[in-house]
């Protein structure tokens, strides 16, 4: 029974260690000589929370919209959980990015006229049409202690509101992997850090984040860093103790 | 949800979307106003073709005998003949016939007739063509006769054409006597000049007087030389008419003036390519406006877009937002368009051929089905636009 339950465990950690992104040797190459990304390679681990960082026009935002299926690479492959979604077409790849991807973007990114609700059922009508999604997207806005206003649009709702609508919206349809690009870049830093605590809090609960961050402090709270100059990794951390829940 | 996000992003973009709805009611209202006045003014049209004259000729049959002594051949002499007078009742009830499997009234289309009678006289020591007709008759088939002074009136009143009234020095208001060479009675009658006629054609030459009279003087009481005949023939060839009229009257000769029924239907085509050109020019410039304006929505929209398509819309979804919009865009545009086409429609009888226009209820699903395919031809590069958004690179605010 002990070993049962040791194999058990030991299938579990093997099941958390395999990775869930694969990114082998891509290219993004805008002509003959601009290259935005040259040559990448990684793995993210399921439950990772991978931070990237770098100067400006080191290719991170092209990485994480490569990697969350935004963009096409122009070599290289790209595998999600066993899928190469280099090889998919346009319409299995949308169908993809609905199913597993959440994104929170620092321009907050929300349909200015569509309230907060309206703003995270989006995700949700897109992906079930059938489904009216107001009661999941009800309950994602009182996870990120927004329940009290539901029905404010974009405009009458503060940057850090605004960026827990869009986390909302990014957690409806319970996706796998978040991919946030300067999730605080335009919040103050008490606001940025609320909204730190609320991905620490979702990467405690096992989801895998993917973030870009200029700002260090922020960046501590991944549990794997890579810097990128000039469409390359250049460095790699893993921590051993990740800041989590500040 | 979707009519949500339809429905909010109209309004959110109202300036634009009353931009694309006022470019389908231009259009369509040139086009259903267009339909209203062809269909509206045949009958008016066919009423304007009066100014070209007759466009039938009813003759009497005339038989010529061979006059043959022998071997000697001494020409022809031709038997003059008249068409009964009270036979021309028939005109009024010419019935009904089929053309191309649509019954035409044939009573209906004929417009008006005027009868003539005519016979040569003398005045003042000199022959002169006198013709005996109804003169109500002739101003409403010959509306361009210009007469100076007034029409005859009453038996003792004559026209005289100007050739005529310069040639025998009468003038408007002088009387002159009329003697019969071809009788042995004498008749002979004392007119006034009520006008003088000048047509530019063989009228000038001749004198008027009401058909009872010339007739009298004649001894040919109930006898008509030649009946001319204003008809509409625009939906069928004159010859349905002139067919139906000879069967009426059978010891007659009918005769269609192919001259003036070809000059009608020309006339009529290139009307009709007119108002066809025009609704084409009105609906082409609508189909720019709207897509240029909904172009130009999906341009200011592209953000939205690129969220929408990041957070998992697919081209189909993005294609029903823009086309649906399109389909309102159409709708709208076609019943405003229906009810600004009519009051156009209205203005045009008024002011081109001086007569309301009956509203046309065929133009209802006319401009509505035109509105929506003008709508959908617009959206087809808009929507070619908003399926490509590439969502990365309008996140990024390239």
């Amino acid at each position: 029974m002990k070993k049962a339950i040791e194999w058990a465990n030991e299938a579990k950690r093997a099941v958390e260690q395999r990775p869930i992104i694969t990114v082998h040797d891509v290219v993004k190459k805008y002509s003959e000589s601009v290259f935005a990304l040259n040559g990448v390679s990684l793995n993210v681990k399921k439950g990772d929370w991978l931070t990237i960082v770098g100067p400006s026009g080191s290719g991170k935002t092209t990485l994480m919209n490569m990697l969350g299926g935004l963009d096409r690479p122009t070599s290289g492959s790209l595998v999600v959980d066993g899928t190469d979604i280099t090889k998919l077409n346009e319409q299995e790849l949308t169908k993809f990015r609905r199913e597993r991807f959440g994104y929170i973007f620092q321009q907050f990114h929300l349909v200015p006229y569509l309230s907060a609700l309206e703003n995270a059922m989006l995700a949700q009508y897109f992906k079930n049409k059938k489904s009216n999604g107001q009661d999941n997207a009800a309950k994602a806005l009182e996870t990120v202690g927004l329940g009290h206003r539901l029905g404010h649009v974009p405009g009458q709702l503060s940057g850090g509101e605004q960026q827990r609508v869009a986390i909302a919206r990014a957690l409806v349809n319970k996706p796998e992997i978040l991919f946030a690009d300067e999730p605080t870049g335009n919040l103050d830093q008490k606001t940025g850090m609320e909204i730190m605590g609320l991905l620490a809090k979702l990467n405690a609960e096992g989801r895998t984040i993917v973030m870009i961050t200029h700002d260090e402090k922020i960046a501590q709270f991944g549990s794997r860093m890579i810097k990128m100059v000039d469409g390359k990794v250049v460095k790699e951390w893993r921590k051993v103790s990740p800041l989590r829940g500040l | 949800m979707f009519g949500r996000i339809l429905f909010r992003s109209m309004a959110k973009h109202k300036g634009r979307v009353a931009l694309a709805v006022v470019s389908i009611i231009v259009g369509v209202s040139i086009a259903s106003a267009l339909v209203s006045v062809s269909s509206g003014i045949e009958e008016k049209i066919a009423a304007e073709f009066k100014a070209y004259g007759a466009n039938i000729l009813i003759v009497p049959k005339s038989e010529t005998l061979q006059v043959q002594i022998g071997s000697i051949n001494y020409g022809s002499v031709t038997e003059q003949k008249y068409i009964n007078e009270s036979d021309l009742s028939a005109l009024s009830s010419l019935g009904t016939t089929t053309y191309e499997g649509k019954i035409v009234n044939v009573t209906d289309r004929i417009l008006g007739y005027a009868p003539y009678f005519y016979t040569v006289v003398g005045i003042k020591g000199q022959n002169a063509v006198f013709v005996g007709t109804n003169f109500s008759s002739v101003r409403r088939i010959s509306p361009w006769w210009s007469v100076n002074g007034t029409w005859a009136n009453g038996d003792s009143d004559a026209m005289i054409g100007r050739v005529v009234s310069e040639k025998l020095g009468l003038s408007i208001g002088d009387s002159f006597t009329v003697y019969h060479n071809d009788t042995k009675q004498e008749h002979s009658r004392s007119f006034t000049v009520s006008g003088i006629v000048s047509t530019g054609s063989s009228e000038d030459e001749q004198v008027f007087a009401n058909l009872g009279v010339a007739q009298a003087i004649a001894g040919k009481p109930g006898s008509i030389s030649v009946v001319q005949v204003s008809a509409n023939c625009l939906k069928c060839p004159i010859e349905v008419i002139t067919e139906r009229m000879q069967e009426k009257l059978p010891y007659a000769e009918v005769r269609s003036v192919k001259q003036i029924a070809a000059a009608e239907m020309l006339l009529l085509g290139k009307i009709q390519s007119l108002l066809v050109l025009i609704a084409a020019i009105g609906l082409a410039a609508s189909v720019m406006g709207v897509m240029s304006t909904m172009t130009a929505s999906v341009l200011e929209r592209i953000k939205e877009i690129g969220i929408m398509k990041a957070v998992g819309a697919s081209r189909k979804d993005v294609t029903m937002l823009i086309g649906a919009e399109a389909l309102i865009v159409g709708a709208v545009g076609g019943m405003l368009g229906y009810v600004a086409g009519a009051v156009l429609a209205s203005f045009i009888g008024q002011q081109v051929f001086g007569t309301t226009i009956p509203l046309n209820l065929i133009a209802i699903p006319i401009s509505g089905g035109v509105a929506i395919l003008v709508a959908i031809i617009a959206s087809i590069i808009p929507i070619r636009r908003a399926v490509n958004i590439q969502p990365a690179i309008v996140l990024r605010g390239e």
